[in-house]
């Protein structure tokens, strides 16, 4: 608790510090309110939509069925693992507990591996709000066949020789701790109705949880956009390797879900290179703060090393790549 | 479950009820912002669903919210000591929600005006490719001001534009750079959101601007001549009438 409220004061004091600098505070806190305000009437609904969705999926189905599933075949199934979320609609905050449970109930660890990366960005609700955001455009494309390989790709490096007893922690294993248990046989089938409640309430102690990453984020690409000159962002966006690392550097501390990234990064499109937007739409969904606290709940530190450091490197070099060798 | 806490919770707790406000809030604004037409000045109005479904949801949420806390008896609590649900969510979480609530009811709201146009990116260059050609079938005294900048990046021959006849809507921008007896008549394009919002202008001559101050909406009708501006040969608008106008519903202008 005590970090995130650190932050919070830490980034008042800044936005305070920033606008008695820029001169006239009635101008700089109205224009920043129309952007904030801006952010977050495009991007509540979606985030509303996806924590409804997941707490109706928390009430109705029963995580057994993504197992059943799967072909047989570890290749095949790493693949259509990357494709699951179409199946069952989770940002990065639901797919850990899910991955881990799988992982217990014998799916290969590199389907669960392949699953728990890219269902955050493989799925309807993120397809939905990238739409909005960026059109059918290449960062559309882009997000997904990058995000899609990536995945995947991670996932076959597991692929040689990972039991799952080497890759979660002892305690996950035997008794999942409760506080990070699904509700999977819930007790004498409650009614349908109060399946509903229970999605209802899910889904609005979601909605704040996720809320609160959202409105902070939507508060700095606000505060950017309104204070910093058009010069200085051009300067730290247009350089090739640079933008990509600072993207990716955002997408990290800034965690916001993978249902409404993509209207920040709009933020940052006019002014940042379409590789790094690009990386900021596929590594932040799979790797960021509070992802990292989740992978380190349940998985080996050795792995978590792992399953942060390789989709780092790999939208890195798509994204460089990208922006070195395809006019976008 | 383990660890059992009876009564030492307080039940229903102040911020459980906050959070019940909150969510109640957000959807009375969802549906102000959508019944005042503000709504407008946030996004682009083709995403205007997005508000007309969530003002619902939201009301529908704090309203289960506020009924389960009402009916909520002390054992009942323990149930829900499982998944993410811990009790009611944080001060922080609750003020960082509440943020754009308030914000929203207390900042009166405006569209992005003279204010927010960074001098540096007026040319609005990366915006104007592409496009929709059969707009420029039109009757060009119905062209808005991102229609003539396609115009114009489509045409090899600016001198072309001598004498053509314009009639721009848009608010006054002007900085210490302008030639006196010049202003730019500026208006923000939107696909999505503010987020993406991006000035485009025009510049006009005109040879009271001192009676209009910046952010203006003005009706502007004139010749375009191709004159120096900014450092830039470029049409400028010969402005033979000029009206002022009342913000117009829809602010921005979207591709």
């Amino acid at each position: 608790m005590l970090p995130r409220l650190l932050i919070l004061a830490a980034g008042l004091i800044v936005l305070t510090l920033a606008i008695a600098a820029a001169g006239s505070p009635q101008v700089v806190i109205q224009t920043f309110s129309t952007r904030l305000l801006g952010i977050f009437i495009e991007a509540a609904p979606f985030l509303l939509i996806g924590t409804l969705v997941s707490g109706l999926i928390e009430a109705f189905v029963s995580r057994e069925l993504i197992a059943r599933l799967l072909p047989r075949n570890t290749f095949l199934a790493t693949g259509l693992g990357g494709l699951l979320g179409f199946v069952f609609p989770v940002c990065e905050c639901g797919v850990v507990p899910v991955a881990r449970r799988l992982l217990n109930k014998g799916l290969p660890v590199p389907v669960a591996v392949s699953f728990l990366l890219a269902a955050p960005i493989m799925n309807p609700i993120v397809v939905a709000s990238t739409q909005a955001a960026f059109g059918w455009s290449a960062v559309f494309w882009g997000r997904f066949l990058i995000g899609g390989l990536v995945a995947v790709g991670v996932g076959l490096v597991f692929a040689f020789g990972a039991r799952p007893e080497d890759v979660l922690r002892e305690p996950a294993l035997p008794a999942p701790n409760p506080g990070l248990t699904l509700r999977v046989h819930l007790p004498a089938r409650p009614s349908v109705v109060a399946r509903l409640l229970q999605a209802a309430h899910l889904a609005t102690g979601e909605f704040f949880e996720m809320g609160r990453y959202l409105i902070l984020g939507a508060c700095l690409a606000a505060g950017m956009q309104t204070l910093v000159s058009q010069d200085v962002l051009l300067a730290l966006g247009r350089g090739p390797v640079v933008s990509v690392l600072v993207m990716q550097a955002l997408a990290f501390v800034l965690s916001v879900c993978s249902t409404v990234d993509a209207f920040l990064a709009l933020a940052f499109a006019g002014t940042f290179t379409t590789g790094s937007i690009l990386a900021f739409l596929t590594f932040g969904p799979m790797v960021d703060i509070k992802s990292t606290l989740m992978f380190l709940g349940v998985f080996k530190r050795r792995v978590v090393v792992y399953l942060i450091l390789l989709p780092l490197l790999m939208t890195l070099l798509a994204s460089v790549w990208l922006n070195l060798n395809v006019s976008l | 479950m383990s660890q059992p806490k009876p009564d030492t919770h307080p039940d229903p707790t102040l911020r459980d009820w906050l959070q019940a406000a909150i969510l109640f809030g957000l959807g009375l604004y969802f549906a102000y912002t959508l019944a005042s037409g503000s709504l407008t000045n946030y996004i682009n109005a083709r995403f205007a669903w997005l508000a007309a479904f969530a003002a619902p949801v939201f009301l529908i949420l704090g309203g289960l919210h506020a009924y389960r806390l009402w009916t909520r008896s002390p054992e009942e609590d323990h149930d829900q000591e499982d998944g993410h649900d811990h009790g009611p969510v944080s001060w922080g979480v609750l003020a960082t929600v509440a943020l754009p609530l308030l914000v929203g009811v207390l900042i009166p709201s405006r569209p992005l005006g003279a204010d927010a146009v960074d001098a540096s990116a007026l040319t609005g260059a990366g915006l104007i490719g592409g496009g929709d050609s059969a707009v420029l079938e039109r009757d060009p005294l119905e062209w808005t001001v991102l229609d003539w900048l396609r115009a114009l990046n489509a045409s090899s021959d600016l001198s072309a534009f001598n004498g053509q006849e314009a009639n721009l809507l848009g608010f006054v921008y002007r900085n210490d750079q302008f030639p006196a007896e010049h202003f730019m008549v500026t208006r923000f394009v939107m696909s999505c959101c503010v987020a993406d919002a991006a000035p485009v202008a025009m510049p006009v001559r005109w040879p009271d601007t001192a009676g209009l101050p910046n952010n203006t909406w003005v009706q502007v009708h004139g010749v375009f001549q191709l004159g120096e501006f900014a450092g830039n040969l470029f049409p400028i608008l010969q402005a033979d009438a000029l009206e002022t106008v009342p913000e117009p519903e829809h602010p921005y202008l979207y591709p």
